[in-house]
């Protein structure tokens, strides 16, 4: 009899099978509901992806091909002695094996096979003394137990050696057979590479990756300490200093036996410092006369720049110089007037003198692929004077220097570390394992990078294509390598945002030296100056300059039309003032762009007089409404007919900081829970109604919860993304408050451990995406049909159409429940509202405009009216069932207290609340631990 | 044409018929890869540069088809680990600070349901079962093509299915999807 798991894999590939195998996969079909309906599903599935459109290639791909190919067509010669080919050898994969069939026989032929084709390619064929096989040694004793373990791995890319290396292993340990797996581990982000880690513990027993301390405490990978103590034949001092990393955090294990490193170098083109008569740079120079030369190599004509003196085509300078002057151990930052210095350097390199252009990265955004930058421009044209080079294989044809100091003999080279092997937590051979890993790190393949042993590496072959100099600037970087922590310091990435501001020239160095000192992330920061009041304007002196003032007010494209019968209404009202409407799309700001950088919204505000957006609570949170929008709070105070009583309770006080207003509440994300009235209706359940209590909602989510003819769980209740704090939030408005260190407050651990309960005692609510499959719950922000799977679930107001045909189910809402706090609507971190630019020239009529605007729209999508006013007008009622309207109602009239935590105060939460989901630590434990942060 | 570079060349030849027959396979395929036009070109031209300079071994390749998916996917996998060096970069904390802006969903929600639900899934698993459902291979094939075994294809396309068939649901507002 199979075991239904390979029936299920059958299932999967149903089209491949055999006639037989179909067959007995049928019977099991006639028997077996899950399979069926996944067979049914994948069906549907395979229809919907060939459905999809192939893009075509541009013409141009054909054009570029064949002129590769012409530069290329020239007879394939052997290349010179010594060199190593770029491109990997392409050899077979291994495919099934003969498990009793040892392959140590075939060794020497496939050897011989590897070594007549690498000669015939023109290939250097590593010396390897003493690899010469003889056959009887490889057959292992009629007693021996063979163990086979699995090797996952494409970091190694010379497949043809590594094979070498395997026999060698093999021949060496008879016992041991190694399956090798060319699979990379990959991931775009940090939670798809997890998930890749733990995928590859699961399937091999040993692996490439980088592993980090989530990954001991996920059972992905093993300490390596036990092993490397008890194996002489593994030199800890054999490896480049900080390469072997020793965990603190886990209480110094080693999670990876480093394989391969590259340098970060800068590159120069001699003739430019030639002409400027300048020497060429040296090992030890400092990153003042770094930027001197760079300024002094810059050419312009006119406005025009002929050439640059550095182009930062990688992540080199950008992120050197700061590194720099970091402690070397990664303890301590910079003081505050070194980051002064720090940023003058960078404000007087991009900013003031022009000798760099914006690095290219900083356009990069996440989910997007970089595909590497065309080198040519730099090496044969005229481009730059200097680049960071951070592929060491440019050494062949570049001109190298290290990077600049600024205290020089330190440690302080770059250095990028690739993936190391690593031991599966979940292996079943730990020993063979091991014994793997400690002979391929003695025994690694020579190839296109650096290996982390020293004895490797001084034997490799890349030092044949040095030249002198290049060759001096390779042993000075080995010699002052720069070990990198294993995290950044969050002071770090605060300031590097500080950087990328400046370069950006978004924020003077100045500017950004004061927000990092008031957000605490510099030590020794003078005490701030008492801040200017701003200027308090007077409504009754306005009176609007001779002809027509003209509003620009700005808003999504998509939103304009809503705004439209409010302007006619205004202009009638105010004559001589006029309303020109603006999409901010049309000043350069996408959706992504304005999430992503506050910049971009910063950058539209200066063109405008008044704009609204979702966008306001980033400008506050990040200090930059100070900068980009007026305060409202004094036209407010002036404005007799702007009731502030219309709002919904805590709503107005989301845009205040300081007693200072930004913006007014135009839209709200209301959170509320949905049901599945069929369900209520099938267990007898009444349906939740505004007031009831989290008593009620343990009470129904337990009953409702069961296990289904397949053996899959339905769910009470399931809290979808992207509201994964709602019922935390809810449990007691309280938390958060005071930023991180609220975290560790009775309030917040008691609401987090009764969140856990609901998974962990109570089993009503699975695992949250975002902690359990986190690769798929971001991004997208979708959720998969919540109905198959639950009875209730958290989501937007207006976001659940109430009689769905798609569901097939009756969908009731009801508010969340109501304890000792009753304010626990949750709101989503987003507002939708109006403001006005601090570059406006009319303020009082902005002003005017402004809180008509804040009264003329209703309901639109799934924003619900900030105003009383607004959300009981009729009109904006319309397709709203009168029971939802007063479930919106009560809702609304308890909202939770707005969330008194910026982003990091919020991850750090969502850390802690994963690590306690995962079981990694207790709840208490991780949050103080998140707390101390 | 692409003769004219290789006259006289019997493998070259073979190389310009395989881009006659598969360039535009490949190119969708990569592209649904690495979600990105220009960078798609890029790696389609690098395939075929690729599989010509390796031309003198076409003659012993029993399944070129297979054969050329493999050194795509191997030329995309090399893309986008040259792309991870820029992980680092500062945004992931705007990224918590703004990951639950809807308008944002709303943007992506506006994209073909199935492409999203391919783009949401880890990169193995997406070029898995692209070969298999959208290219039709075999599982011998696809396991030729990443260079793995067939069962570890197999399970590879099973686990990548119940990824698509989780991330292919309908939305909480009843938008998208077409699976029960």
């Amino acid at each position: 009899m199979r075991r239904h798991a390979e029936y299920q894999n059958w299932v999967a590939v149903y089209d491949s099978l055999s006639l037989s195998q179909r067959q007995e996969l049928n019977e099991h079909l006639q028997t077996c509901q899950g399979c069926a309906s996944d067979l049914v599903a994948y069906r549907q599935m395979d229809a919907d992806i060939r459905s999809l459109r192939d893009e075509r290639a541009a013409a141009r791909v054909r054009v570029r091909f064949t002129e590769m190919v012409a530069a290329h067509a020239a007879p394939q010669a052997p290349g010179p002695r010594g060199s190593i080919p770029r491109e990997p050898v392409i050899v077979q994969p291994r495919r099934v094996r003969q498990p009793w069939t040892p392959r140590q026989l075939l060794a020497p032929a496939a050897a011989l096979i590897l070594f007549v084709a690498a000669i015939w390619l023109g290939m250097r064929v590593p010396d390897r003394p003493g690899r010469v096989v003889e056959p009887a040694a490889v057959v292992p004793p009629a007693s021996t137990t063979i163990t086979e373990i699995t090797f996952q791995c494409e970091r190694i890319t010379d497949w043809g050696a590594l094979s070498t290396v395997i026999s060698d292993f093999e021949v060496e340990n008879p016992d041991v057979k190694v399956e090798f797996v060319p699979v990379d581990v990959l991931g775009t982000d940090e939670a798809s590479y997890n998930a890749a880690v733990k995928q590859a513990a699961e399937t091999a027993d040993v692996f490439c990756a980088m592993p980090s301390p989530t990954h001991l405490q996920t059972g992905a990978a093993r300490d390596l300490t036990p092993f490397i103590a008890d194996d002489a034949s593994f030199r800890l001092d054999d490896f480049y200093p900080g390469l072997l990393h020793a965990w603190d955090e886990v209480g110094g294990a080693v999670l990876t036996v480093p394989t391969y490193f590259d340098l970060g170098l800068i590159a120069y083109k001699p003739a430019a410092f030639d002409a400027a008569d300048l020497s060429y740079p040296q090992p030890g120079w400092t990153w003042d006369e770094f930027l001197a030369v760079a300024v002094q190599l810059t050419q312009r004509q006119g406005d025009e720049v002929i050439r640059w003196g550095y182009t930062e085509v990688g992540t080199g300078v950008i992120n050197r110089r700061l590194m720099s002057a970091w402690s070397s151990d990664w303890q301590a930052g910079p003081d505050y007037a070194t980051l002064a210095e720090v940023l003058a350097w960078y404000e007087t390199l991009y900013a003031r003198t022009g000798a760099a252009p914006a690095p290219i990265t900083l356009d990069w955004e996440p989910g997007k692929t970089y595909s590497g930058v065309d080198l040519d421009p730099y090496r044969n044209g005229n481009k730059s004077a200097m680049w960071d080079a951070t592929w060491w294989a440019e050494a062949e044809t570049d001109h190298l220097t290290s990077y600049p100091e600024s205290r020089p003999g330190e440690p302080q080279m770059p250095m990028r570390t690739l993936s190391g092997l690593v031991l599966s937590g979940q292996t079943a051979h730990p020993d063979a394992g091991w014994r793997w890993i400690s002979y391929l790190s003695q025994h690694l393949p020579d190839g296109e990078h650096i290996p982390a042993r020293r004895s490797l590496a001084e034997a490799a072959s890349f030092w044949s294509k040095l030249d002198g100099a290049n060759t001096a600037v390779f042993r000075y970087a080995l010699d002052h390598l720069a070990a990198f922590p294993g995290k950044l310091p969050s002071d770090y990435m605060a300031q590097m945002e500080a950087v990328v501001a400046v370069v950006k020239g978004e924020k003077t160095a100045e500017q950004a030296l004061a927000d990092l000192a008031a957000q605490g992330h510099v030590r020794g920061a003078p005490e701030a100056p008492a801040t200017e009041q701003t200027t308090i304007v007077t409504m009754s002196t306005a009176t609007p300059e001779a002809g027509a003032t003209v509003i620009a007010f700005a808003c999504w494209q998509e939103r304009l039309p809503l705004y439209a019968p409010a302007v006619e209404a205004f202009e009638a009202a105010n004559p001589g003032v006029h309303v020109q409407l603006k999409a901010l799309e049309d000043l350069g700001v996408t959706p992504e762009a304005a999430s992503m950088r506050p910049g971009a919204i910063e950058a539209a505000a200066a063109q405008v007089d008044t704009l609204c957006g979702d966008s306001l609570l980033t400008l506050i949170r990040t200090g930059a409404a100070e900068r980009v929008l007026r305060d409202l709070s004094p036209f407010i105070a002036f404005d007799a007919s702007f009731d502030q009583a219309d709002f919904y309770p805590g709503v107005l006080e989301m845009l205040q900081s300081d007693a200072q207003t930004w913006g007014i509440p135009r839209g709200l994300l209301l959170q509320l829970i949905y049901y599945n009235q069929y369900l209520f209706d099938q267990a007898g359940i009444s349906y939740p109604v505004p007031g009831w209590t989290w008593d009620d909602f343990l009470r129904t989510a337990k009953a409702l919860t069961q296990t289904q003819a397949d053996g899959s769980t339905r769910w009470g209740f399931t809290e979808s993304w992207p509201s994964q704090f709602g019922l935390l939030r809810a449990q007691d408005a309280r938390f958060l408050q005071g930023g991180t260190a609220g975290l560790a407050a009775p309030e917040t651990q008691a609401a987090a451990q009764w969140y856990l309960d609901l998974v962990k005692v109570h089993q009503v609510m699975p695992i949250p995406a975002i902690y359990a499959e986190p690769a798929q719950s971001s991004g997208s922000g979708s959720a998969a049909n919540p109905w198959s799977t639950t009875a209730m679930f958290s989501g937007f107001a207006n976001g659940v159409a109430p009689d769905s045909q798609v569901l097939a189910a009756r969908i009731g809402v009801a508010p969340f429940p109501a304890g000792t706090n009753s304010r626990t609507t949750p709101l989503e971190q987003s507002i939708d509202a109006l403001a006005m630019s601090a570059a406006t020239q009319h303020p009082e009529e902005s002003w005017r405009w402004l809180a008509v605007a804040s009264r003329a729209v209703g309901y639109s999508e799934r924003w619900v009216p900030a105003r009383r006013s607004r959300f009981e007008a009729n009109a904006s009622l319309t397709g709203v069932d009168p029971a939802v309207h007063s479930v919106y109602r009560y809702a609304l009239e308890h909202l939770a207290p707005p969330l008194d935590a910026g982003g990091a105060a919020i991850q750090a939460l969502r850390e802690a609340i994963r690590a306690a989901m995962m079981d990694e630590m207790p709840v208490d434990e991780a949050l103080r631990a998140a707390a101390g942060q | 044409m692409i003769t004219q570079a290789m006259e006289g060349d019997g493998t070259a030849l073979l190389v310009s018929q395989l881009f006659d027959h598969y360039s535009d396979a490949i190119f969708a395929y990569l592209y649904r890869l690495v979600d990105n036009r220009e960078t798609a070109e890029e790696l389609v031209q690098e395939t075929f540069l690729r599989a010509f300079k390796a031309r003198s071994q076409l003659n012993a390749i029993e399944n070129r088809r297979a054969w050329l998916y493999r050194v795509a996917t191997n030329v995309a996998f090399d893309a986008l680990r040259r792309g991870r060096r820029f992980t680092w970069l500062p945004w992931s904390q705007a990224d918590e600070l703004h990951a639950p802006r809807p308008d944002v969903a709303d943007a992506a929600r506006e994209r073909d349901s199935v492409e999203r639900a391919l783009a949401a899934l880890p990169l193995d698993y997406r070029a898995a079962l692209l070969l298999y459902v959208y290219y039709g291979l075999t599982v011998h094939e696809v396991a030729g093509a990443l260079g793995i075994r067939e069962g570890a294809a197999k399970m590879r396309i099973r686990r990548a299915r119940e990824m698509f068939r989780k991330a292919y649901g309908p939305h909480e507002d009843g938008v998208g999807g077409g699976l029960p």
